[in-house]
């Protein structure tokens, strides 16, 4: 009956073990936009998140991102689409940024990075990020039209509202010198 | 008798130990977990499927599970494929319940749409966001988070990835409307009271002090000053004024001359 009873409990034990034994590496890894408009030859700031939720470091992790951004269509102005990390702690995480510069304008689907690492150094796990999905790559003018500061429309606006303004100035200085400014003398 | 007493033994002691892997950020394949939505009873997790989930933003949302109305919440599932079959992950859905009673369900968020073939040996990650409505500050909310998906053979699976209770906390970083116009008001309000005291006070000092001769105004006196009237103008004055008279009179006159 004893034996029983410490055989029932082994199996119970070794059951909830699978449950609850310490997992291998598991990353995560998220890509988004930092930047709110994409536009073409402007920058466009892209971030990369490794998240290590596992239990044991992740080895060997390696982040590829060459093939969403073609260099026929994109220029990379800072940063690397290819990076590898030695090692990422159980619970660690790394971010890594991009600067990009599209050079053309249009629909343009933001599609997945490839992340690899090794678990134990013999175990190749090939994960891929979320997606940003699709996006407009806003033209030059239509962004400048929206955002850019419009100083010839002010130089406009300054020279129609002149004839109005410094006319009118004008007129007043030429009164003003009629009346020169002489003492007051105190009557009575 | 015994035996039903050791099997129960057991049987409390598994559960036991389930319970403490709650505390676990990661989630993997368990199934009696699942069994907690009632439209799918029947469908629990794959044995060939991984899941982990974990939260981006806020930061320390997953050690303290505390998010602040108003600001993103965003986090990540991620899902790994054990078997031989491909998966297609087809779409999480979030929701907050009661947390008294995780079948009364207080908001349900917008599913996140993946529909992403995860082939053999692969993991995806998965990401989604929301915000906590301002309704719910202050007070603890049940989340749940839940992960469908399907086997190449077009079974369905459900994963229970997040459940637990977290609390939402007020946003008071950012300036509220609220105390900023009560701010405004109050200093408008000094500013009146500021003017108010000083009326008040010139009013009592002009009644106390030495008052000033008042001065009587009689009319303008005849004499005129032209010294500061320029000498055009006062040239203009001596020209003589044109003819007094309405246009016809004027046409009758130079008639007769």
């Amino acid at each position: 009956m004893k034996f029983s009873l410490f055989a029932l409990l082994a199996v119970a034990v070794t059951c909830a073990d699978v449950g609850t034994q310490t997992k291998d590496a598991f990353v995560l890894a998220h890509k988004q936009p930092l930047s709110t408009y994409a536009v073409e030859n402007m920058d466009f700031v892209l971030e990369y998140g490794i998240y290590n939720v596992g239990d044991k470091p992740a080895q060997k992790v390696t982040l590829d991102d060459r093939h969403s951004f073609p260099t026929n269509s994109f220029e990379i102005v800072k940063g690397l689409l290819h990076v590898h990390f030695e090692k990422i702690p159980a619970g660690g995480n790394v971010t890594h940024s991009v600067v990009i510069r599209p050079r053309a304008y249009g629909f343009f689907n933001y599609t997945a990075a490839q992340v690899t690492y090794y678990t134990d150094n013999e175990n190749l796990h090939v994960t891929l990020t979320n997606t940003p999905g699709e996006g407009y790559i806003y033209r030059q003018k239509e962004y400048d039209r929206r955002f850019a500061p419009k100083y010839t429309y002010f130089l406009v606006f300054f020279a129609l509202i002149a004839p109005t303004t410094l006319g009118s100035y004008v007129l007043f200085e030429q009164s003003k010198a009629r009346f020169p400014n002489k003492p007051v003398k105190k009557t009575t | 008798m015994k035996l039903s007493a050791i099997l129960l033994l057991s049987v409390v002691g598994l559960c036991a130990v389930y319970a403490a892997d709650v505390v676990d950020g990661e989630v993997t394949d368990d199934g009696p977990k699942t069994v907690q939505e009632e439209e799918s009873l029947d469908i629990g997790a794959s044995p060939d499927a991984g899941l982990a989930f974990h939260f981006v933003q806020p930061a320390d949302a997953n050690v303290v599970h505390e998010f602040y109305t108003g600001k993103p919440v965003k986090f990540l599932i991620g899902f790994q494929n054990k078997g031989e079959k491909d998966f297609v992950v087809k779409y999480s859905e979030t929701s907050f319940r009661f947390p008294t009673d995780y079948n009364y369900h207080l908001q349900n968020f917008t599913r996140g749409e993946y529909n992403r073939r995860v082939a053999p040996k692969e993991e995806v990650t998965l990401d989604y966001g929301f915000y906590a409505h301002e309704t719910f500050a202050g007070r603890p909310v049940g989340l749940v988070v839940n992960v469908h998906y399907q086997d190449a053979d077009g079974n369905a699976f459900v994963n229970n990835v997040f459940n637990q209770t977290v609390n939402i906390l007020e946003d008071d970083s950012g300036f509220s409307g609220e105390t900023g116009f009560l701010f405004i008001f109050f200093v408008a309000l000094s500013i009146g009271g500021l003017y108010l005291a000083n009326q008040f006070l010139s009013k009592l000092s002009r009644k106390s002090g030495l008052s000033k001769r008042r001065v009587v105004e009689q009319g303008t006196s005849s004499e005129v000053d032209f010294e500061w009237i320029p000498r055009d103008a006062v040239k203009n004055k001596e020209k003589r004024s044109p003819v007094a008279g309405s246009p016809k009179a004027r046409k009758t006159a130079k008639k007769t001359d």
